[in-house]
């Protein structure tokens, strides 16, 4: 079986298919646990489930990088209505 | 009208009620201190100028919904401190800095003085609006007030599911925001397909902002009691779901003695939580959860067939939340 074969079987195992609050929290819990799968997620076949969290989950760790460094810990902004 | 002019006038207008209402000088001297003494921004009238935007929005004027505008700023000010009162934190703010009995005769006091800042609409003898504020803002003071009850209820169980809390944030927080968006639709005279969706735009804006609230008081010991509470905020709520095994049976230990009391949480401890945040995907979490909803923020306010060039100020103000 290819990679992405296992990554799909992976995503469905997961539930990720049908996002949920629940889902969402223990995929970026896997991630986090295992950032080989940030790969997975970047590729094209997978982008093709057009799941908004799931790009979501892409933006956020593309952007976020696992470093164990407290800085990581950061805020999210006030913004301009806080 | 530019901000700070209309800062101007719903300061003029809350005066004018406040005259009228013929308080004491020490609740006035009270009132006035609090006015925006949470603004994290230096921006006023956080909450008068959300309806505003709302009401421009679908009108392309905004002067039309000062009235409810006001009353949002005051209702949104006593729940502030009701909130504050249950949660006994923000000690800097200047309702806490009273006692408690006058902290809650102050949010009685705001919450009526929104009603009297409605009842100005019947000098224009608008008594349809007046009838429709009135039942968004009441339906609003029941359901936070109903999202208040339940995170209380919340403190005490040892498992909250995340759509437990989601469902709880949405009453508690989203119906705030909701509120606003929906009284400055309404005022703005928009259809009631329009007012539905301005009010689910409110709703994902009041999440996100108790998601980023949740994610940046945490770990914040000193000024914040979240976890020593047992508050089951996002991030909690997510470590309660994720964790198995021997990493959960200590994350319940550490949930326990910091209930038992702040000096047995103590530094070590607050490192060890500090750590477990880190290790198991806090961050990440609450930042997907907030996207999620700035996302669905940002196709609400796309999809409403209004002028392009009235959609920037909802956009950016969606987007410089990020």
């Amino acid at each position: 079986m290819d990679f992405m074969s296992n990554n799909i079987i992976y995503l469905k195992k997961r539930g990720v298919i049908k996002m949920n609050y629940e889902g969402i929290a223990e995929l970026v819990h896997d991630i986090v646990k295992n950032p080989k799968n940030i790969l997975s997620l970047k590729h094209t076949s997978l982008l093709e489930l057009r799941t908004k969290e799931f790009k979501i989950i892409q933006n956020v760790f593309s952007k976020y990088e696992v470093s164990g460094d407290v800085v990581t810990l950061g805020t999210l902004p006030l913004g301009l209505w806080a | 009208m530019i901000n700070f002019q209309m800062d101007q006038v719903i300061s003029s207008k809350i005066n004018k009620i406040l005259t009228t209402a013929q308080l004491s000088p020490e609740m006035l001297r009270m009132i006035n201190s609090s006015l925006n003494a949470d603004s994290g921004t230096g921006e006023l009238f956080k909450w008068a100028h959300l309806t505003l935007m709302n009401c421009e929005f679908v009108s392309g004027v905004s002067e039309v919904a000062l009235p409810g505008a006001i009353a949002m700023e005051l209702s949104a000010l006593a729940a502030d401190i009701f909130d504050d009162i249950q949660d006994q934190d923000n000690d800097d703010l200047p309702w806490r800095q009273i006692p408690t009995a006058n902290a809650m005769n102050l949010a009685i006091c705001l919450s009526m003085l929104s009603s009297e800042a409605v009842s100005t609409l019947l000098d224009d003898k608008d008594s349809r609006l007046y009838r429709e504020i009135c039942q968004i803002l009441s339906h609003m003071w029941i359901t936070a007030s109903d999202g208040q009850f339940q995170e209380v209820l919340f403190d005490t169980r040892e498992q909250v599911t995340l759509n437990q809390y989601f469902e709880m944030v949405k009453r508690k927080s989203g119906s705030l925001a909701a509120s606003a968006c929906k009284i400055g639709a309404t005022s703005g005279g928009a259809t009631e397909s329009i007012i539905l969706q301005l009010e689910q735009f409110g709703t994902n804006l009041g999440i996100m902002s108790q998601v980023r609230n949740d994610l940046n008081d945490f770990l914040n010991f000193e000024n914040k009691k979240d976890f020593v509470s047992n508050k089951k905020t996002l991030p909690y709520v997510y470590l309660l779901h994720i964790l198995k095994g021997r990493t959960a049976k200590q994350f319940k230990e550490l949930a326990q003695m910091a209930g038992n009391g702040l000096q047995r949480f103590g530094k070590e401890e607050q490192d060890f939580l500090k750590q477990l945040a880190i290790d198991e995907g806090v961050v990440p979490y609450c930042r997907v959860m907030f996207e999620t909803f700035r996302e669905k923020s940002l196709e609400i306010i796309q999809a409403i067939p209004v002028p392009e060039n009235r959609k920037k100020k909802m956009i950016k103000l969606v987007e410089k939340s990020v």
